[in-house]
C-alpha cells in the first residue's frame, strides 16, 4: 500500500519527467537531433541508436511510447532493433529523409528473421539499383517504340 | 500514444511496402508490353523494307 510519502515521490518523478520532455521538445526533440546526426553521417551512431531504442522502450513501458517528435510522415517511432522488419526501417528512413541504405546498415541489416524472403532486399542498394535500372529500361523502350513507329509510318508512306 | 498505435504503424509500413511492390509489378508488366511492342514494330519495319 502506498503511503502519502510514496505518492509525493511519484508526483515529483512524474513532474521531473514532464519537465525533461518539455525541454527536449523545445530543442526539436532528441529524435530530430538523432536524425540530423544520421543524415550528417556523424559517428558513433550505433551507441546513440541503442540509447534511443532503450528510451523508447522505457517510455512504452510507462505508457508514453512516443516522446520524440519532429519527423514528418506516419512512422514517427523507431526501436532501432534488428527485430524490426526491413519494411519498417525502409519506410521510416524514407519519411525521416535520411539515407535508406545507411539507416538499414546502422540498425543491424535489412531486416530480422521474421521478414518474408521477398522483403529482405527491400530498401537496400540492390533494390534501389534494380528500380533505377527498370526505369531506365522503360524510358529506352518508350523511345524505341516512338522511333520505330516513325520508321513504319515513313515506310508505309513510301510504299503508298 | 495508445498501445495499439504500434500495430497501426506496422500496418502502415506494410501498406506502403505493398503499394511499392504493386507499382514495381506494374512497371514490370509495362516493360514486357513495351518489349513485345518493339518486337512487333521491328518485324513490321523489316517486312516493309523487304517490300521496297
Amino acid at each position: 500500500m502506498s503511503t502519502a510519502q510514496d505518492r509525493m515521490e511519484s508526483r515529483k518523478i512524474f513532474k521531473a519527467r514532464a519537465a525533461a520532455a518539455a525541454k527536449n521538445k523545445r530543442k526539436g526533440g532528441a529524435h530530430a537531433t538523432l536524425m540530423k546526426k544520421v543524415a550528417d553521417g556523424e559517428e558513433p551512431l550505433r551507441r546513440e541508436l541503442a540509447a534511443v531504442g532503450l528510451e523508447l522502450r522505457k517510455h512504452r513501458m510507462l505508457g508514453h511510447y512516443t516522446v520524440f517528435g519532429g519527423v514528418a510522415g506516419p512512422i514517427d517511432w523507431w526501436p532501432f532493433g534488428q527485430r524490426r522488419s526491413a519494411v519498417v526501417k525502409w519506410t521510416y528512413a524514407r519519411h525521416a529523409d535520411v539515407d535508406v541504405a545507411k539507416m538499414i546498415e546502422l540498425s543491424g541489416g535489412a531486416g530480422g528473421e521474421e521478414d518474408a524472403p521477398a522483403q529482405r532486399d527491400f530498401g537496400t542498394d540492390e533494390y534501389l539499383d534494380r528500380l533505377a535500372a527498370m526505369a531506365d529500361r522503360l524510358q529506352a523502350l518508350e523511345a524505341e517504340v516512338i522511333a520505330l513507329r516513325a520508321r513504319v509510318a515513313e515506310l508505309e508512306a513510301r510504299a503508298g | 500514444m495508445k498501445p495499439n498505435d504500434l500495430a497501426t504503424k506496422e500496418q502502415i509500413a506494410e501498406t506502403v511496402w505493398r503499394r511499392e511492390r504493386a507499382q514495381e509489378a506494374a512497371k514490370e508488366d509495362r516493360l514486357q508490353a513495351l518489349e513485345a511492342r518493339v518486337a512487333a514494330l521491328e518485324a513490321r519495319v523489316a517486312a516493309l523494307e523487304a517490300n521496297e
